[in-house]
């Protein structure tokens, strides 16, 4: 479990500090898909920084585990916006990059990573380097890499919000069905009212900067199918939409 | 394929140049502009018995020095553009070096290293060490700050990031830069063969002229453009080889 108690951040800039982050509480259960939504600015990257122990300089507490945020300790898997690729590594050693930092690759490790490229239909572009591949390809690219880790958390940065509709859709139902199967405790980023109802079992709602939580819902459209075919689906979104109509304007 | 073109470019721009050189001495007709045929025929006559142990003499103190300018001014580049306390302490002092024309200071390195290979190297490091340091320095610093969030989120040591990010994402600039170096490195190398030695090709180039041999002159003025063209060919092909992404 992870979690997070009055976590306060603030940046430095050159007319003094900037807070980002107001006095955050949240809880990560195990198995946890928790959607993360808000206007763009409020400091959900921030958030996954912190999560991610890119940002160690903070007030409040983190824990994974009972134990504070230790990058080298625990596996956190970190997927970003713009993917967070290595061009110069093919799709093979960015995927494996992870458990190379970690220990020594084993052939297991190997076989692991390549069931995984094959799971997420990367199997045929394993040698080629990221620019010569299109914004889902690598979007998966980077899924594969955290999922190759066996994390004990998943951290996605509006992991689609660059890819085109179909391919946002094709890669929303693919997460779906991985999180299915692999239970990763996740933490999933995003500006988009619709997509946290689509993914997140509980959806966490901030307000305008400085970031905070407004509200925990516990979605209960999490795992019917065909939820865009769903009234329940359109009912919860439309209820945020109310609730954050007046907060998110400015 | 790229390879491929490159030599085809490498043999068309020798050709042009060969058919003017020729059509220049045809049209002159004076000792001091030699037709190439004749430069040719002497060198394929005389490099081995001649020309060979200058050649050995020049290449060993340009890579002597492009060594140690890479053994130095990598790490200090890389060490710069990375830990910017370091670099706001250093380069204040680099860049005021830097344009400093320090072949100006050959006499008093002459006088400190004496007139051997050491004063000769000397001179070629401490000019091209500062081109490199500043090219690295501008790469790692180039390099964006959320290419690293990756390897940090995984927890990733000093060394690991140097080795997964650092390097590879300044490879070509290491490169680039030695190919920057090599031009200035072959023109301090000149230099300083015309001092204090009786080998290497500047020397060979500079004595034939005070003999009058044309021909042998340009023999040698070719001889030094070809290792220039050669270690230029080397770097540009090892970068197809590092750089393939
Ligand atoms: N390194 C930084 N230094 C100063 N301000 C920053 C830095 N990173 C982000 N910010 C500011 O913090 C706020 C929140 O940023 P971010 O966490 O990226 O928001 P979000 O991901 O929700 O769009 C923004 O106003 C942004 O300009
Ligand atoms: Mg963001």
């Amino acid at each position: 479990m992870v979690k997070v108690e009055g976590l306060t951040v603030r940046y430095r800039t050159n007319e003094g500090y900037f807070t980002v982050l107001k006095n955050i509480n949240l809880d990560i259960y195990d198995g946890d898909v928790l959607a993360l939504v808000g206007p763009s600015g409020c400091g959900k990257s921030t958030l996954l920084h912190v999560l991610s122990g890119i940002i160690n300089t903070y007030d409040g507490k983190v824990t994974i585990n009972g134990e504070g945020i230790n990058t080298k300790k625990h596996k956190i898997g970190l997927v970003l916006q713009d993917y967070g690729l290595l061009p110069w590594k093919s799709v093979y050693e960015n995927a494996v990059l992870g458990l190379k930092i970690k220990s020594m690759l084993t052939s297991d490790d190997r076989d692991y990573a390549l069931f995984i490229l094959d799971r997420l239909g990367l199997k045929e572009f394993v040698r080629r380097y990221p620019q010569k591949l299109s914004g889902g390809q690598r979007q998966r690219v980077a899924i594969a890499r955290a999922l190759i880790l066996k994390p004990d958390i998943l951290l996605m940065d509006e992991p689609f919000s660059a890819l085109d509709e179909i391919t946002r859709e094709e890669m929303q139902e693919l997460f779906i069905e991985i999180q299915k199967e692999y239970k990763v405790s996740t933490v999933f980023v995003t500006h988009s009212v619709e997509e946290a109802v689509y993914i997140g079992k509980r959806i966490a709602i901030m307000s305008k900067s400085p970031g905070t939580i407004k509200q925990i819902i516990h979605n209960e459209t999490y795992g019917l199918k065909d939820k865009r075919l769903c009234r329940e689906f359109y009912d919860l979104m439309i209820k945020i939409r109310k609730d954050i109509k007046e907060e998110w304007s400015t | 394929m790229k390879f491929n073109r490159k030599a085809f470019e490498y043999f068309y721009a020798l050709l042009i140049i060969f058919l003017l050189w020729y059509m220049i001495s045809q049209i002159v007709n004076i000792n001091l502009i030699p037709s190439p045929i004749l430069v040719i025929e002497n060198l394929s006559k005389t490099f081995k018995s001649k020309l060979m142990i200058h050649v050995e003499y020049s290449l060993f103190r340009i890579l002597m020095g492009i060594l140690l300018s890479l053994i130095i001014g990598v790490p200090t580049g890389i060490i710069m553009g990375y830990f910017s306390k370091i670099d706001k302490l250093l380069s204040p002092i680099v860049y005021l070096i830097y344009p400093i024309p320090k072949i100006a200071f050959l006499p008093i390195v002459m006088l400190l290293f004496g007139l051997g290979e050491m004063s000769k190297i000397f001179m070629i490091t401490v000019i091209v060490v500062f081109q490199v340091i500043v090219s690295l320095r501008d790469a790692v610093k180039g390099i964006p700050e959320n290419i690293y969030y990756s390897i940090y989120s995984l927890g990733g040591s000093w060394f690991q990031i140097l080795k997964e990010i650092i390097i590879p994402a300044s490879l070509i600039n290491i490169l680039t830069s030695i190919r920057v170096a090599l031009g200035t490195a072959i023109s301090v190398l000149f230099f300083t063969e015309t001092f204090g030695t009786e080998y290497g090709i500047g020397y060979f180039i500079m004595d034939s002229w005070t003999r009058v041999n044309y021909i042998d002159m340009y023999s040698g003025i070719i001889v030094l453009s070809l290792m220039g063209i050669i270690l230029f060919s080397t770097i540009d092909f090892l970068g197809i080889i590092f750089c393939r992404w």
